[in-house]
This record gives C-alpha cells, sequence and structure tokens, in this order.
C-alpha cells in the first residue's frame, strides 16, 4: 500500500536517527523511527528522495520548539498543581516527588488527585461513615 | 552546625517566585536527598514557603528587591561551596549529587555561558555578556564573598544612579541587567576572581530555548520560563 512520509525529523543530536509519519492511502497514520545510517534502509531511501538536508533541518528545529513549548506547558501545570493547599501541604512525600517528576498532563492530574483524595479521606471523623438507614 | 557546601535560593517581590523556588528546591531533593537547600526570602511571603522543600529558611533583614539574590550571595550559610540556582529552574538528573566535583580547585566561580541566539543584547562596543547569572556554584573565600558584596551594592548604584557611560560605547539599557555588573567587576573593577565554566555546561543549565545539540550527556537542571500571568495573578493577592 502506498504511504507518504510527513514530518521527518531528527531525535539525536548526532543526527542518525530519524523519527517520521507514515501516512497510508487508507487512512492509517504510523509514527516510526528510520536509523539514518543504514543506506539500504527503504523508509529512509525514501524520506532522502523526498526531503532536503535543509528541510530536516527545518522540521527538527520545528520539532524542538514544539518541545519547548510542551515542556513549559507542563511545568506551568505543575505549579498550577502545587497552589492547592492540599497539595502542597501534604505529608505524602512520595506522591509530592512523583507530582514533581510527572512526564505528562495525565501523571500531573492523577498524581495531584491522588494527594486530594487522600487530604480529603484524612479529614474524614468516623461520623462522616454512618449512612442513616 | 556548620555545613560545607549547599544551594541557595532567593525570593521576593511576587508569590509566583516562591512558588517556583519550593519546586525547584524540591526537585533537587528528588534527586539528591542529601542535598542541604537555604532559602532567603523577604518576610512578607514566608508563608508562602514550603517548609518540607529547603533545610534553612532566611527571612530576617531580607530586602524586597528585584535582585534580592545578589543580596543573599555573601550571606551564604555554606563554608566551602554554595550553588546558587534560580527559582525558576528544575533538577532533573541524578548526576546533581556530583556538583561539587565540578568546581576545579583554582576555580572560585563556576558557571555557564549564555547563548546570544537565546537572549536579549549581550555585546557592546568594548565587551560582551557572557555569564549566564541563573545558575554557578561559588567558593567562600575572602576574595569570591568580596565579589559578591561588591555584585550587590554596584548592582543597586547602577540601578540609582546616572548612567555613566556614553550611550555608543555601553548602551544604557544595560543597567538593568546584573549580568552587566558581573562583566563590569571582572573587566573594569578587575576583581581577582577566576571564574571558569561547567564542561558541558547546557546541561547544567539548560535554559528554554537552547538548541537540541547544546549538551552532550543528559540535562541535570532545565530553566523554565516562569509563566508570568499567573505570577501576576498571585501577586494580586498580597497587596494591601
Amino acid at each position: 500500500m502506498k504511504k507518504t512520509i510527513k514530518n521527518p525529523h531528527w531525535i539525536n543530536n548526532a543526527r542518525t536517527v530519524l523519527s517520521v509519519e507514515f501516512h497510508y492511502d487508507d487512512g492509517r497514520v504510523m509514527s516510526a523511527v528510520v536509523n539514518g545510517d543504514d543506506v539500504n534502509n527503504v523508509d529512509l531511501k525514501q524520506v532522502l528522495a523526498e526531503f532536503t538536508p535543509e528541510q530536516l533541518e527545518d522540521n527538527t528545529r520545528k520539532a524542538i520548539a514544539k518541545q519547548n513549548r510542551d515542556r513549559e506547558a507542563l511545568f506551568a501545570l505543575k505549579l498550577k498543581a502545587f497552589e492547592v493547599e492540599a497539595v502542597k501541604n501534604t505529608p505524602e512525600k512520595k506522591l509530592k516527588s512523583a507530582l514533581r517528576r510527572a512526564k505528562s498532563d495525565i501523571e500531573v492530574f492523577a498524581f495531584a488527585s491522588a494527594i486530594i483524595i487522600k487530604d480529603f479521606e484524612s479529614k474524614q471523623t468516623p461520623s462522616d461513615d454512618v449512612t442513616e438507614e | 552546625m556548620t555545613v560545607r557546601n549547599g544551594f541557595l535560593l532567593a525570593v521576593s517581590i511576587d508569590p509566583g517566585y516562591v512558588e517556583g523556588a519550593n519546586f525547584a528546591a524540591g526537585s533537587i531533593k528528588d534527586c539528591y536527598p542529601d542535598a542541604h537547600i537555604t532559602l532567603f526570602v523577604e518576610p512578607k511571603l514566608r508563608h508562602y514557603v514550603d517548609e518540607s522543600c529547603f533545610d534553612t529558611i532566611i527571612s530576617e533583614d531580607v530586602p524586597s528587591h528585584i535582585r534580592t539574590k545578589l543580596y543573599a550571595l555573601s550571606r551564604t550559610p555554606y563554608t566551602e561551596m554554595t550553588c546558587y540556582v534560580d527559582a525558576d529552574m528544575e533538577c532533573v538528573h541524578e548526576d546533581v549529587t556530583k556538583i561539587w566535583d565540578e568546581v576545579p580547585q583554582d576555580c572560585d566561580i563556576l558557571i555557564t555561558k549564555i547563548r546570544p541566539y537565546n537572549g536579549k543584547e549581550h555585546k557592546f562596543k568594548i565587551g560582551e555578556m557572557i555569564h549566564h547569572g541563573g545558575f554557578f556554584v561559588y567558593r567562600t573565600n575572602p576574595q569570591t564573598i568580596n565579589f559578591m558584596e561588591r555584585w550587590w551594592t554596584d548592582y543597586a548604584k547602577q540601578r540609582a544612579e546616572p548612567w555613566p557611560y556614553e550611550e555608543d560605547v555601553i548602551p544604557k539599557s544595560f543597567a538593568q541587567w546584573d549580568q552587566f555588573t558581573f562583566w563590569k567587576l571582572l573587566n573594569v573593577d578587575q576583581l581577582p576572581v577566576n571564574v571558569k565554566f561547567f564542561n558541558d555546561d547546557a546541561r547544567w543549565n539548560f535554559v528554554n530555548g537552547y538548541y537540541l545539540t547544546e549538551n552532550k550527556d543528559p540535562i541535570i537542571f532545565y530553566h523554565h520560563t516562569m509563566p508570568h500571568r499567573r505570577a501576576k495573578e498571585l501577586a494580586e493577592t498580597v497587596r494591601p
């Protein structure tokens, strides 16, 4: 099946590994990593036939810029999570550390939620669990 | 109790920076649990501090000033070496534990380089600002502590007094930069301190916007950009 290559860019400083997107005719899109040293690799041959070195560098610059934007957005989200009193003041050191080291928005929300739930539970009195018949 | 080596952060004016400092210090402890960390914070922001992130918190007499860091540097509690860390940094790698071994015996200040493509105007007719003031290690010896005292007093003068240089030689816009004071102390006043750069310096202070190619080994500290709008919103809450 015919595939179109989009957004190839280098993902290491030595410029030996490419990240590419394969767009197939049936609508599927797959991400792949291509070894830039393997001159017999058909995918690499297609990339080099369709993209100039300048285009690869330009794509790489854009990918890095996006990575920077994503990293700053994640940092801002973590700071926002730490504004919540229950998060800032939690005695749960391991959860707090996990929140600081979160790698994605989902992890930030998950660890912040875990801390807030623990805080909520710690403030419950026994009578809160009694349900009326 | 005296502590030989430790990290120093300093914040004032804006509660957003205190929260950044909490995060930065916590991230250092995550990677280096035995690290000793000191915070200088102006008294009115003291209640924003997360005490679990710091070993020493100093508020008494700390001024509310745009460069509280310069006030704090010469007042370090550490007897041998201090690592100054900006409040918008994040430690992400355990190699931070090796930081004290990075400093050569004959070096007073170990610092990172400014990348011209990622900063503001840095060159002028008679010189160039090349030292990044956001992250460095310095020794607690007389010449370096004197340098740090002068950095604080001369920066304050630089902002308060009429600009003494011709505009075409050194632009007046440099008056706001503490990096310029650093340059002046080294090149005009020629204070006797030995300043060197970290090996693979970008991994120690990887500033937002740096090229991916700047560091060889994994990044140890990211230098973020503090989200300003958020900082401003927080500042509103402490106005009288």
